[in-house]
């Protein structure tokens, strides 16, 4: 028995230690993803003091962000890796659960490990680790709301109403493609509703279960009225990086329709343990209800993130259906044959998750998929990389680094700054004179639109469109230019951003 | 139906016989005798079919015994000894007087029975005498009513001072806080800022704290929640009632005449044998409106009267300290006079007692309103009960944090609650406490699955008054088992400890301190004023931000959750206007605060009857009764 008690510490460390080993791994061969870069880069701002604390609580979606600052806190000197550590943790912890609700489930030791271990070499669950934290918060979420849903409709216990709650708001704050989850749960919920219940009182029990999401949702809009001055000011802040869609001039996108189909297969394909558990329950309503809620939420999840044009690459959304796997293994009625079933089911799931490895073509997932094959890879936005490798080592650089915080990531500091929130920044706003080193101002003709530089200096955007050289201003800076560090990168970087004499 | 006993039967045949009473009302009365599980003459006394008086005289003279009224003839007090008065009680039987040098024994149940008895008891060389039994009752009562009302105030303050609220403050207790007062002071005149920050930081930790802890409480008060009930549920029909022990149900009242048939009614409805229920009306002596009234009603027949002589502090836990001298069970419960207990309660509490350990002394019952419909104040009230008793409670025993029982259907093993000196009649919440006081000495509480209905408070006045004891009675509990904090430790465990600053300590402190954040919030979301800018540097600002949005969302969402359980979904909306409620409670935490002070002892009587609903039920109980007749 008291082995038992210590067999999750025992697979928590081992998980974390080959989970953080392999982010090191493909940190050395440059690997970073664009939504952690973008999340340190945040962060570094955050604890050099250059982000105001209303940036910091207004700022979408908190979780992620929060939690790394925090995490770099607790563990300091991770530098660029910090956010995939921590993403890399949180992923050690989801297993763990897994473990512990299978071995409640009567699963026996081995099985269980053995399901578990299938589950973390799924391509597509260590696509989400390596995404970052923001992704595997989603993951947590589905695991919450299917652990929730599988009991709501036959326990009347109140701890599944605060399962499905919770979860749905760590799903909408955990990342942008969670808040389309969320919404797409709705119709879906009725579903799980003891039936006597929904048949007395449908207002009162939508009530209780929603009441949490809508009225943290309600509260962070406060915060950013109170913080900002206006309660959706939260929406300025989400990033494409953030959202896991890559930089906005990435190959188009399709038929977004016929996208959103391509990622609820990807569910499919990685869970056809849950269409087989709902043919399997199909006259136990409320596990087959359970199964067809969630199914459905992660299908209806992709068509409307596709129509939204806010879906993150088909392995990602698909990838949730690994964890939603799990659940649904935990749940597979006790029969002789259950264990060869699963295994079965399981290993399904896997050669699905491979064919949606092979078949997505986002940028993202082609660099993990050559990072993991050993090669190495550049950065996710050369332009913003070299920008950052040009800023490296100098000093009262004006930039609206908010707007592009992957910069500041890759320059591995934050010092030497001035952003929106310093003082030097909002008195060259007054005077509208520059009076610093390096002025990095992202050019009119960018996708991303103009910066807070760019607006407060209008010429210098007009003239980065047409700029062809980085620029410094400046005794210190006048001696090198970032073409002389790296003559490609300069020419890549003049395309959206310029540094101005 | 069961076979009536040799001297019932006898007894039943000789009335008839005389013309007492009909063929009819024998039989009848023999019916409901068995049903009741109790004697044929409690029965036709209880009915009013027969005249006390003349019964116990014409037994007298049936038996060629002489017939005496205890009340002008009082017993010898030197023949009765203290520690056999349970067994007085029990068998209507006390050595009177010695007449001629033998010893007369007075008897309310003359029979066969008895005779055995008293043979066994004092041997053949005796006289008997008969009388009623009212008047042995309360002629024992009387004998040892100076002694007992003297240890029903000061036996827990003589025997384990240290654990009486008798002593408000010790004097280390006022010397800290005399202490920290000084250096707030301190500080507020020489960095005033900091200061103010610092206590601004402990108080949103405390609210941070006080959140979490509740949340984990309600979590894991939640799992789990029907096993137990199933184990209990099936053991019950095992239960064989010639092994079901004696149980003693005291229900102290204070000026409730009115709602004495729903408690008779509620009592005769208990699925447990009446004749192992000793049921002890507590009264005050000088509250001659509910004695008269429980005569009238003929309760004297089944139920004891006891009269709690007049003595300071008049209070619940006084009253039942006194009573619980005459009891004679092996477990005793406690019930309100307008209480409507599940029927198979004592059952329930009987198979929770046995599959319990050794140490388990108490088992708390759950407890809801009958009268939850009937407005604003009672539809708050119940979700407030129902997350107290349903989720939070649970949540406790589940983390080992010690229980501070609830006011009434708390069922004790008697030999503990002798042994722990029972209530403390200076605490005003006398429950609570003695549940804290019942962990420190090595004992458990456990919860059962059954549901004692009340009549909830359908007026704001009467509620805060209420509360406002409840309060007061928190922060004595809380003072009185802080005065040896390393003992607390080592006798409850971190866990308890930290429960315990936060259940008995939190609910009292956030109900005092929320008006004050409640200003400053008002007042700068009004005005947007600058003026608290210091007060809140930013992390402190978004630490505030946070406990207001989530701590209040949080306790509205427990709120939805708490009638779930119930299926009572129609309350759920009223959970939005909680913060009126929690508004009442400031009012009311601030009252007992002042009290504490001011009048520590004083019991805020809560006024029952008031509810529509109890009128009904009033209504309803003597329809019932007069059914019967």
């Amino acid at each position: 028995m008291r082995v038992a008690r210590f067999q999750p510490v025992v697979i928590f460390l081992l998980l974390a230690t080959a989970l953080i080993t392999a982010a090191w791994a493909l940190n050395l061969r440059g690997y970073s993803s664009a939504s952690d870069l973008d999340l340190w880069g945040r962060a570094l701002l955050a604890n050099s003091g250059l982000l105001s604390l209303e940036d910091i609580v207004t700022a979408y979606p908190p979780l992620p962000y929060i939690g790394t600052i925090a995490f770099s806190a607790i563990a300091p000197g991770l530098g660029e890796t910090t956010p995939f550590v921590f993403s890399a943790l949180l992923a050690a912890g989801l297993p763990v659960a897994w473990f512990v609700k299978l071995r409640g489930f009567g699963y026996g030791l081995f099985t269980s490990l053995f399901i578990v271990l299938v589950m973390v070499l799924n391509p597509q669950f260590l696509r989400a680790v390596a995404e970052g934290p923001g992704f595997m918060l989603l993951h947590w979420g589905i695991w919450l709301l299917a652990l929730g849903m599988f009991n709501l409709r036959r326990g009347h216990r109140v701890n599944d109403i605060i399962l499905v709650s919770l979860a749905l708001i760590l799903i909408s704050l955990s990342h942008p493609f969670g808040m389309v989850l969320a919404f797409a749960s709705l119709p879906f919920i009725a579903l799980v509703i003891p039936p006597d219940q929904l048949r007395a009182s449908p207002r009162e029990v939508f009530l209780v279960l929603l009441f949490p999401l809508l009225f943290t949702l309600a509260s962070f809009a406060y915060v950013n009225w109170v913080f900002a001055g206006d309660p959706l000011h939260f929406i300025a802040t989400v990033s494409r990086e953030t959202a896991g869609l890559g930089a906005v001039s990435a190959a188009p996108r399709g038929v977004p329709f016929l996208t959103g189909m391509l990622a609820a297969l990807a569910v499919i394909a990685a869970c056809p343990i849950g269409i087989a558990l709902l043919v399997q329950t199909r006259r136990l309503p409320p596990i087959s209800f359970a199964v067809t809620a969630l199914l459905g939420t992660l299908v209806a999840a992709s068509l409307l993130a596709a129509l939204l044009d806010v879906l993150p690459s088909i392995m990602l959304v698909g990838g949730l259906g690994v964890t939603l796997g799990v659940a649904c293994a935990s749940r597979w009625p006790r029969n002789p044959a259950r264990n060869s079933t699963i295994a079965m089911l399981l290993f399904g799931g896997m050669m699905g998750s491979i064919v949606v490895t092979l078949a997505d073509s986002s940028q993202e997932t082609g660099r993990w998929l050559s990072a993991i094959a050993g090669n190495q890879v550049v950065a996710p936005d050369t332009e913003l990389a070299g920008l950052g490798y040009a800023l490296e080592g100098y000093d009262g650089i004006l930039f609206d680094a908010e707007a592009a915080p992957s910069v500041v990531a890759l320059r591995g500091e934050a010092t030497g700054m001035w952003t929106a929130d310093t003082t030097q920044f909002q008195f060259a706003g007054l005077q509208s004179i520059p009076k610093a080193n390096i002025v990095v101002v992202r050019g009119s003709d960018s996708g991303y639109g103009v910066d807070r530089v760019g607006r407060i200096f209008l010429i210098f955007s007009n003239e980065a469109r047409l700029a062809t050289i980085c620029c410094l201003m400046g005794n210190a800076g006048g001696h090198m230019s970032a073409g002389t560090r790296n003559q490609n990168e300069h020419v890549q970087i003049t395309l959206t951003y310029s540094c101005c004499r | 139906m069961a076979e009536l006993t040799a001297s019932d039967s006898w007894t039943g045949d000789f009335l008839t016989e005389q013309g007492l009473i009909t063929l009819s009302q024998f039989d009848e009365a023999s019916r409901l005798s068995s049903k009741w599980g109790t004697s044929l003459i409690d029965v036709l006394l209880a009915r009013s079919w027969i005249d006390a008086d003349t019964y116990y005289a014409t037994l007298a003279a049936r038996f060629d015994m002489e017939f005496v009224r205890l009340s002008e003839q009082a017993p010898d007090p030197d023949l009765l000894t203290e520690s056999e008065v349970a067994e007085y009680m029990r068998e209507l039987t006390v050595p009177w007087r010695k007449q001629n040098g033998r010893l007369v024994v007075a008897t309310a149940r003359p029979g066969p029975e008895a005779i055995v008895y008293i043979r066994g008891r004092w041997g053949a060389d005796v006289d008997l005498v008969v009388t009623t039994k009212p008047d042995l009752q309360r002629a024992v009562q009387q004998v040892f009513s100076e002694r007992f009302s003297h240890r029903a105030v000061f036996d827990l303050a003589e025997q384990d001072p240290v654990m009486s609220a008798q002593t408000v403050f010790t004097p280390a207790q006022i010397l800290i806080g005399w202490a920290a007062v000084s250096i707030a002071a301190v500080g507020l005149a020489l960095k005033p800022v900091a200061t103010l920050i610092v206590l601004n930081l402990f108080m949103s930790i405390f609210y941070l704290g006080n959140f979490i802890f509740k949340a984990t409480l309600i979590w894991a008060g939640g799992a789990h929640q029907h096993n137990r009930a199933r184990e209990i549920n099936s053991a019950i029909r095992m239960l064989r009632d010639e092994d079901l022990p004696i149980y003693t149900v005291l229900v102290p009242m204070f000026r409730e005449p009115d709602v004495l048939p729903i408690l008779a009614n509620a009592l005769r409805k208990l699925d447990y044998p009446t004749s192992k229920l000793d049921i002890k009306i507590v009264l005050e002596e000088g509250d001659h409106e509910t004695i008269d009234a429980a005569v009238a009603l003929g309760l004297e027949g089944i139920f004891e009267i006891i009269r709690v002589p007049p003595s300071q502090p008049q209070t619940k836990p006084k009253a039942c300290n006194y009573a619980l001298r005459f009891a004679r069970g092996d477990y005793l419960v406690i019930f309100d006079a307008e209480d409507k207990p599940e029927p198979d309660q004592l059952k329930k509490v009987v198979v929770a007692f046995n599959q319990a350990p050794d140490n388990i002394a108490c088992v708390q019952c759950r407890l809801n309103y009958y009268n939850r419909e009937e407005n604003w104040l009672t539809r708050l009230f119940t979700l407030d009960y129902s997350l107290w008793f349903d989720l939070t409670l649970p949540g406790l025993e589940r983390l080992k944090v010690p229980i501070p029982l609830g006011g009434t259907s708390n069922h004790f093993r008697m030999d503990v609650l002798r042994e722990l000196h029972a209530w403390d009649p200076f605490n005003v919440t006398e429950d609570a406490d003695l549940g804290i006081r019942m962990t420190q000495k090595g004992y458990g509480v456990r919860l059962v699955d059954s549901t004692t209905f009340e009549e909830a408070n359908v007026s704001q006045s009467n509620w805060i008054r209420q509360r406002s004891r409840w309060i007061k009675g928190y922060m004595q509990t809380f003072l009185v088992h802080t005065r040896r904090p390393l003992h607390l430790m080592k006798t409850i465990g971190p866990m308890g400890v930290l429960g315990f600053v936060f259940f008995i300590g939190g609910t009292m402190l956030s109900g005092l301190l929320n008006p004050i954040f409640w200003a400053i919030f008002a007042f700068w979301a009004i005005t947007q004023t600058g003026v608290f800018d210091l007060l809140f540097p930013p992390i402190l600002l978004y630490l505030a931000l946070f406990n207001l949005l989530a701590g209040n969302g949080l306790f509205m969402f427990l709120m939805m959750l708490a009638p779930f359980r119930r299926n009572w979904l129609n309350l759920t909306p009223f959970s939005l206007t909680v913060i009126w409620y929690w508004v009442l409670m400031s009012v009311a935490a601030w009252k007992g605060a002042w009290q504490l002070v001011t009048k520590p002892f004083y019991w805020e009587k809560t006024h029952h009857g008031l509810s529509k609903h109890t009128a009904a039920e009033v209504e309803k109980a003597v329809q019932d009764q007069q059914a019967v007749t």
